[in-house]
């Protein structure tokens, strides 16, 4: 069954269709939501009360594409885990002067990185830093929207991004010297 | 921002064998099973919902039926007497016109001032009575209540009226005008009486002088409340005695006999 018959049989509440596209979609949204949270359990309640939201809110639901239909319901993971983090209280912003960081966008991290170890360091970025960097640079939010959604300036947004991309070259640089590249 | 490109690809691309490696396998069995269970519970809200609602709304109609449509034996108005009251036409020079009402009100204790309660206005005339007819029906179907508004009495009428008042004390007959501010009684067996003097331009002084021969009689049957008398020569011209006795005879003594 398509994701369009999915989500039209899902309109009627049918209990089959829920959870085809829960097991279609489950997998990808937890770790989409431990991406922010780098927490198994707050991933799961984050997961469960999107899957819960998106179920409830199919009915205003307009389907266009399979792309437009996933990059909804994404939205809503990414809000329900943005919206523990807020709950945490673990969100610190910095803000960093924009000359700091305009003149020094690319930073030259994925070349040497592999998928594993970007992930591995991106969990270890401080929440703040990590919200921005996964809302940028792998949602593909904007800075506006970002700032619209986190509730920060524009500015502050760019900085995170910048103290975030930072943060990954020096943890790289740190580990070529272990390793004596 | 090609470098932002690649890694958003190389995260996306990333293998179930991978993220196994990066222990984040989940096992989304139990979630599910929490997911069915919430949206199962949402189905029986819905109804639950709809029900209280529901419950809410037949409260609320029964409420209003019963405030306005139960019979209140406060408040209700029993047949009038059907003996029509005459009533002739004057002109106010030539005949006083007396409007009196007589109210009753029963004691509860309260913590208003005594002047305030003499802060009633009262325009119109209403006479209240209770009494009982000889019927065999039960007692409570006996009383009846009479309400006369706006009459306007000369001395005959207002005499004819008077002697037909009988007051017997009840204590469920509290009845209250629109234009009648309610404070809580503060006398036992207590009676307003409120004799309404009009102005009439060339009978100031008559006015005047029978105010004061009426006090002096009101006063003589007050034994515990108090009179207020207020500036007769201006408005507002209302008397006010607040007595504990009966006076119905009484109360026709202090009507004058102009003509």
């Amino acid at each position: 069954m398509n994701l369009q018959h999915l989500i039209a049989s899902c309109k009627t509440a049918d209990r089959k269709a829920q959870k085809a596209l829960f097991d279609g979609f489950s997998k990808t949204f937890l770790r989409l939501s431990f991406r922010y949270l780098n927490d198994r359990q707050y991933a799961e309640d984050a997961c469960l009360e999107a899957f819960a939201l998106i179920f409830e809110n199919l009915q205003k639901f307009e389907y266009q594409s399979d792309a437009q239909a996933e990059a909804w319901m994404k939205r809503i993971v990414v809000n329900q885990s943005l919206k523990i983090l807020r709950k945490m209280k673990t969100l610190l912003y910095q803000q960093v002067l924009e000359d700091d960081f305009t003149e020094t966008n690319e930073i030259g991290i994925e070349d040497e990185l592999s998928a594993q170890e970007l992930m591995v360091m991106i969990a270890k970025l401080p929440d703040g830093y990590r919200t921005v960097f996964n809302m940028y640079v792998i949602e593909g939010y904007t800075h506006t929207e970002i700032a619209e959604v986190l509730n920060i300036t524009e500015g502050t947004s760019r900085s995170q991004l910048f103290k975030a991309k930072a943060m990954m070259k020096q943890s790289l640089e740190k580990q070529n010297c272990r390793t004596g590249l | 921002m090609q470098e932002e490109q690649n890694i958003k690809y190389k995260i996306e691309n990333l293998s179930e064998s991978e993220f196994a490696d990066l222990d984040m396998d989940f096992d989304d069995t139990d979630l599910w099973n929490r997911l069915e269970a919430r949206l199962d519970e949402k189905k029986t809200r819905k109804p639950r919902i709809l029900w209280l609602w529901w419950a809410a709304a037949s409260l609320l109609v029964g409420v209003f039926f019963f405030n306005n449509f139960s019979e209140n034996p406060s408040s209700q108005v029993l047949k009038s007497d059907k003996r029509p009251l005459k009533t002739t036409k004057s002109t106010p020079k030539k005949e006083e016109v007396i409007r009196v009402e007589i109210k009753r009100r029963y004691e509860t204790k309260t913590t208003k001032p005594q002047n305030e309660l003499l802060e009633e206005e009262v325009i119109r005339v209403e006479i209240k009575r209770r009494y009982e007819t000889k019927t065999t029906k039960p007692q409570n179907e006996l009383l009846e209540e009479e309400v006369i508004n706006e009459q306007v009495l000369n001395r005959k009428q207002l005499d004819y009226q008077l002697s037909r008042i009988d007051f017997q004390p009840k204590l469920d007959s509290i009845s209250v005008t629109k234009k009648t501010i309610v404070y809580e009684p503060k006398f036992k067996a207590q009676q307003v009486t409120v004799v309404d003097f009009p102005i009439i331009p060339d009978a100031l002084m008559k006015r005047e002088s029978f105010a004061k021969r009426a006090f002096r009689q009101l006063k003589s049957f007050n034994n515990e409340g108090k009179i207020d008398w207020r500036e007769l020569n201006i408005e507002p011209r209302n008397v006010w005695a607040y007595l504990e006795r009966n006076f119905k005879y009484d109360t026709t003594k202090i009507i004058p006999n102009v003509k």
